[in-house]
């Protein structure tokens, strides 16, 4: 995981912060949060718990500020944090039973859990994230809206389908085709139409 | 629509936490049918999130401004917050305090996701304005006090951070501008918390809560030491009894949400349940949970389970040797105390439906693809049926709705259940039984209202709308209560005629009851009302028919003491008489007992 500042900046930062400067953490949250929601949004078992965790990583962070030692590895104790929070939520919810809707979410959960890696190639997701902005200017203009509307404002399948005239299955065929392209975008050669 | 179509749906509705029962039913024996799936939904969820960061990026000055509410809040040294002191401050500065109880660092994950409504959504929560939210104590008597101050007279606002604390002589009435108003009996203690809407913790003590309608992101909420009640626009009344939360609902819908595990369900009106009672069914005929429940019960041999099923094993042999009719027209004329032909027809349809619930839950209960094919072969057969006649809507409502329907919910939580089949069966809703059941309701006769009311639960149940399941039970029982008062049963079991009337109507509303708590998650017991009025009922019955002592049973049986159910209820499985509906097996089965609950 990296920031706009060096880890040595970094490190200054937080031991400031450690000294009771509650504008430097604010400061290191800024820094770091683009890059923990980075890492964060490839192991999350969706949107909300993605959300829950991110926060949650900060506050634990913020508790535990003094057991951190500066020594250029914040970024990487944050993402710690992080992972040990994802799992234990993500194994919580992986033992919920009763409803259909707790057992889905255990199923995906579980699944989710296999794939708490703790080293993965962070450049790559980081270039991955960039390129995928990029890639949505390529899409149609139909489309493009769609994917706004759908990602960046949340709307939701029911609200999406009568704004766009479709049926739910229809449109939620056409999402998953936004979804799949933008990826296979990405993960292309910069420059690559979806 | 193909399965991949359907899948697909499924998963975005899933994303936005939109499922209703059946979809979340249908999704899960989907995902436990075939593991590839699981991976495809978490992929398919990973790359919404992916899209989603990568499209949204954070706004730094929001985070910025979200860290400082967070720091705002904070002070480390003191182990847990002192949430009058934070709240003081954050009623001074007109900000939204965030509640953070730190008690140590092994807790503090679990803390974490707790708190998470209130620490994580720092962004999207409106700022709280204290003064136009802040209610004024109306009415007080005897012992109360806010914070440390004795109070003697009415008028106090009540700030974040005000608590209010009652003695054994103490009452008091706290009343908004919106008409709302919150009754603290003696013996309770209540704290004003931020919050956008109306938070209040109900340390110990009861409050009855009546609430004008609110905006959906300004709610009103009791948070009890075991429990969070959160409710938009209702009446309804809370107690907290050695730290445990019970709740009783006059009017409209309340989420309660059980603290320790997050456990929600909607409670409806005339509803009472404690928090430890959660979840409430969704609204599925059986259940995971209960059909687990129901084979160990049978498998252990506990009764009334065990005779009932033994009783079921032994017709399913005749049920599949006997071909199911193809479609066709049954005119169906008024009863007028005993018509042949209504009873006729009354019959052919018992013939049909009685093996469909009984192979559906032959089925369920012991996955046999045999028994799950004659039982789809009959349900088919069922919505092929065209009923006509003046009285076509009241074995609609009671044999192809109330029975039909609870067979598909059983036949959907199979494997070869496809999504046409539910499309068939909304078909047969929107055509036949949906237009009967809406004109039983208005009929001018109660056990008509009620009948139809019992069927347009099983509609709701059957789509997954909690709600409206929950809404017609609070209407039903409102009814049930006007008619059954001790004035009227002594009236009208004094006339033979009328005696029967209200025997076929109170068998109806029972079982609509019965409905509800099976198929729509409402398991209250009968009010004590009820139970009283009955036996003043039951004891008049005999006069009027040679079955008395059947009916009698039936309706102990249906209205018994917690679980609810007389011991009598055993006997039904001799008694299959079908004018009660005691279908042998499946009364005992799935209606009268539920095990989970023993």
């Amino acid at each position: 995981m990296t920031t706009a500042l060096d880890p040595g900046q970094l490190d200054a930062l937080v031991v400031s912060a450690q000294g009771g400067d509650r504008q430097a953490f604010s400061r290191v949250v800024v820094e770091v949060y683009p890059q923990l929601a980075g890492f964060l949004a490839f192991h999350a078992s969706s949107p909300e718990l993605m959300d829950e965790i991110l926060q949650s990583t900060f506050v634990a962070a913020f508790q535990q500020l003094s057991d951190y030692e500066p020594r250029g590895t914040f970024a990487g104790w944050l993402k710690g944090i992080a992972r040990n929070l994802l799992r234990r939520e993500l194994g919580r919810r992986a033992r919920l039973h009763g409803t259909d809707r707790a057992a889905i979410e255990a199923l995906l959960a579980d699944a989710a859990l296999q794939e708490v890696d703790p080293d993965g190639d962070e450049d790559a997701r980081r270039d991955l994230l960039s390129r995928l902005r990029g890639c949505l200017d390529k899409l149609s203009p139909r489309m493009r809206l769609i994917a706004e509307r759908r990602f960046v404002d949340d709307v939701p399948l029911n609200v999406l389908a009568q704004q766009f005239k479709q049926t739910r299955a229809s449109l939620a065929k056409i999402i998953f085709t936004v979804r799949r392209d933008l990826r296979a975008c990405a993960e292309r050669a910069p420059g690559a139409t979806p | 629509m193909s399965d991949d179509r359907r899948f697909l749906e499924l998963a975005e509705v899933y994303l936005d936490d939109d499922l209703s029962a059946g979809e979340a039913a249908e999704l899960r024996a989907l995902l436990e049918a075939d593991p590839a799936l699981v991976q495809r939904l978490h992929g398919l969820l990973r790359d919404q999130v992916v899209c989603r960061t990568a499209l949204r990026p954070a706004d730094p000055q929001a985070i910025r401004e979200r860290t400082q509410r967070m720091l705002d809040s904070w002070r480390p040294q003191s182990g847990e917050i002192a949430a009058q002191a934070v709240f003081a401050r954050v009623d001074q500065r007109r900000r939204v305090a965030l509640v953070l109880r730190w008690s140590s660092l092994a807790a503090a994950a679990l803390v974490l996701v707790l708190i998470v409504p209130l620490v994580l959504d720092w962004a999207r929560r409106p700022v709280a304005e204290p003064d136009g939210q802040a209610p004024v104590i109306s009415a007080l008597a005897g012992e109360v006090h806010l914070g440390a101050l004795a109070l003697t007279a009415p008028g106090e606002r009540i700030g974040y951070g005000g608590s209010l604390r009652l003695g054994a002589t103490g009452s008091a009435t706290l009343t908004w501008s919106d008409g709302t108003r919150l009754t603290l009996a003696n013996d309770t203690t209540v704290t004003r918390l931020p919050a956008a809407g109306q938070r209040w913790q109900l340390a110990t003590g009861a409050v009855t809560v009546v609430a004008a309608k609110r905006p959906s992101d300004q709610p009103f909420e009791i948070i009890c030491p075991d429990a969070t009640v959160r409710v938009v626009g209702t009446a309804f009344g809370v107690r907290v009894v050695d730290g445990s939360t019970n709740l009783e609902v006059d009017e409209g819908l309340v989420r309660l949400t059980r603290t320790v595990d997050g456990v929600s369900s909607l409670i409806g009106a005339g509803q009472r349940i404690a928090a430890t009672r959660l979840p409430l069914p969704t609204p599925v005929v059986m259940s995971v949970d209960h059909l687990a429940a129901l084979r160990a019960a049978i498998a252990a041999g506990r009764e009334p389970w065990a005779s009932s099923h033994a009783a079921l094993r032994r017709e399913v042999p005749e049920w599949l040797a006997d071909t199911p009719p193809g479609p066709t027209t049954v005119v169906v004329p008024a009863y007028n105390d005993g018509n042949p032909e209504h009873t006729a027809a009354r019959r052919f349809l018992h013939q049909l439906m009685r093996p469909l619930i009984g192979l559906a839950l032959a089925a369920r209960l012991e996955g046999d693809a045999q028994v799950e094919a004659a039982a789809r072969a009959r349900l088919v057969a069922a919505t092929s049926i065209t009923l006509t006649g003046p009285d076509a809507g009241t074995l609609s409502n009671d044999m192809l709705v109330v029975f039909g329907l609870q067979a598909a919910d059983l036949l959907r939580g199979l494997p070869s259940w496809q999504p046409e089949d539910s499309a068939r069966i909304e078909a047969w809703i929107e055509r036949d039984l949906q237009p009967l059941a809406e004109r039983w309701q208005l009929n001018a006769r109660m056990s008509s209202r009620w009948r139809g009311s019992a069927a347009l639960i099983s509609i709701a149940a059957w789509r997954g709308d909690q709600s409206t399941v929950l809404a017609l039970m609070g209407d039903l029982r409102t009814s049930i209560a006007a008619q059954f008062t001790e004035r009227n049963l002594t009236s009208l079991t004094a006339d033979v005629v009328e005696d029967q009337t209200l025997f076929q109507a109170l068998s109806h509303a029972l079982f609509a009851a019965d409905v509800a708590r099976v198929a729509g998650g409402d398991i209250t017991p009968p009010p004590v009302e009820w139970t009283r009025a009955l036996e003043l009922y039951l004891a008049g019955l005999g006069r009027s028919t040679e079955t008395a002592p059947q009916q009698r049973n039936f309706l102990r049986a249906l209205t018994g003491p917690r679980p609810w159910r007389s011991p009598d209820a055993a006997g039904l499985i001799k008694d299959t008489d079908l004018r009660y509906h005691t279908y042998a097996w499946y009364f005992p089965i799935l209606v009268a007992h539920d095990p989970r609950w023993e």
